[in-house]
């Protein structure tokens, strides 16, 4: 076992994606990978077992647990944990809430070159510089309108299916309001109809196909 | 087609694909397994035709996500170099389109990424001579088209 070294848990749901973490990572004298998980639930498991410094995480995993909700939980179980997103997701809405769930960094799986080894090393060591390209969404997601939790809900409603006069009842308010915040969400999200709003909340990352 | 690419022997691999945590994976992958060997990992389309032409691989794994469709291009262009070649479409989630495009170029099958791990030796092991149904994992992940047709009527999503 290495001595005084990085701890770090490797959590994807795609077993290359862990396999070829761990061979990336495993060579390094100052790192160790002390655990990994395919699952949001597994990760919060695993951090509780392992206690690693630096949890690298992916966004796009099980339903029941995403990452962003499993690095909301690790950081409740303990607020000094250091997370690195990994994931292909690039939507503004995806990086904003990492973030804001207490991801240090995000980085995206395409773009990553030689930089993953130093970026967990400054991660450990407090920092966490932001790519240019998620530095870029970060100021999209911060100057253009977005989406309530409530408009949230009505996009997740609408991309099933339902027309205003079920997303009303289910929501339990009126069907005038319920027009309302569509009128809002076309306005938001600049597109003519309910289709395209689908689209593009898609790709934003506002709501997610499973 | 006879099984010509003997089984019994070592099945050489040429792989593309974008991202190289994924490639070092796969490498380390497809190393474990008995009678197999990683002969090429590479990251783009150009590559993989250039080390395809040299290399004669006994199978080519093919990323469907490769920038502007280049995937599709490189089974394409594959193929025009040797008809016979054993190609296996590689997919991440819902862009499922080029599935059945990477099928019409002259893959055989398609593997959604996540299912390497299980389904690639089986499909290995059963061969180049059988075409192989568009695929494994694809069926229960290919909702985008249905998506933005029907808004996803049975399906549910998640914020």
């Amino acid at each position: 076992m290495k001595q005084n070294c990085i701890r770090i848990l490797v959590v994807d749901d795609h077993a290359m994606i862990r396999k070829g973490l761990t061979a990336t990572i495993e060579p390094e004298s100052d790192m160790e990978v002390v655990g990994s998980a395919s699952t949001g639930k597994e990760a919060v498991e695993v951090f509780r077992a392992t206690k690693p410094d630096v949890t690298i995480m992916d966004l796009t995993l099980t339903p029941e647990m995403s990452g962003t909700e499993a690095i909301r939980a690790i950081r409740r179980e303990s607020s000094k944990a250091r997370i690195i997103v990994l994931t292909a997701a690039k939507g503004d809405e995806d990086i904003h809430r990492a973030l804001k769930a207490g991801a240090a960094t995000y980085l995206l799986k395409d773009s990553l070159g030689d930089d993953l080894i130093p970026i967990i090393r400054e991660v450990h060591a407090g920092g966490g510089t932001i790519p240019p390209y998620v530095a870029r969404k970060v100021v999209d997601r911060l100057t253009q309108p977005y989406l309530t939790e409530r408009e949230v809900e009505v996009m997740q409603l609408v991309a099933r299916g339902l027309r205003n006069k079920e997303i009303a009842a289910s929501l339990g308010v009126s069907e005038l309001t319920c027009h309302g915040h569509m009128r809002s969400i076309l306005a938001k999200l600049k597109v003519q109809d309910r289709t395209e709003a689908v689209t593009v909340a898609v790709r934003r990352g506002i709501i997610h196909l499973e | 087609v006879g099984n010509d690419r003997d089984l019994a022997g070592t099945l050489r691999v040429l792989a593309v694909n974008q991202n190289r945590i994924f490639r070092e994976g796969l490498r380390i992958f497809i190393e474990a397994q008995p009678n197999v060997m990683a002969a090429g990992f590479v990251e783009d389309a150009d590559a993989a035709v250039l080390l395809f032409a040299e290399l004669r691989p006994d199978l080519t794994l093919v990323d469907l996500n490769l920038p502007s469709g280049s995937g599709i291009d490189a089974i394409r262009r594959i193929r025009g170099i040797d008809p016979d070649a054993w190609i296996i479409g590689l997919v991440t989630y819902e862009w499922d389109d080029r599935c059945r495009e990477a099928i019409a170029a002259g893959a055989l099958s398609v593997l959604s990424k996540d299912l390497i791990a299980e389904k690639l030796m089986p499909l290995i092991r059963t061969g180049p001579q059988v075409r192989q149904p568009a695929s494994e994992g694809v069926e229960s992940k290919s909702r985008w088209r249905s998506f933005v047709k029907a808004f996803l009527p049975h399906g549910s999503l998640r914020a």
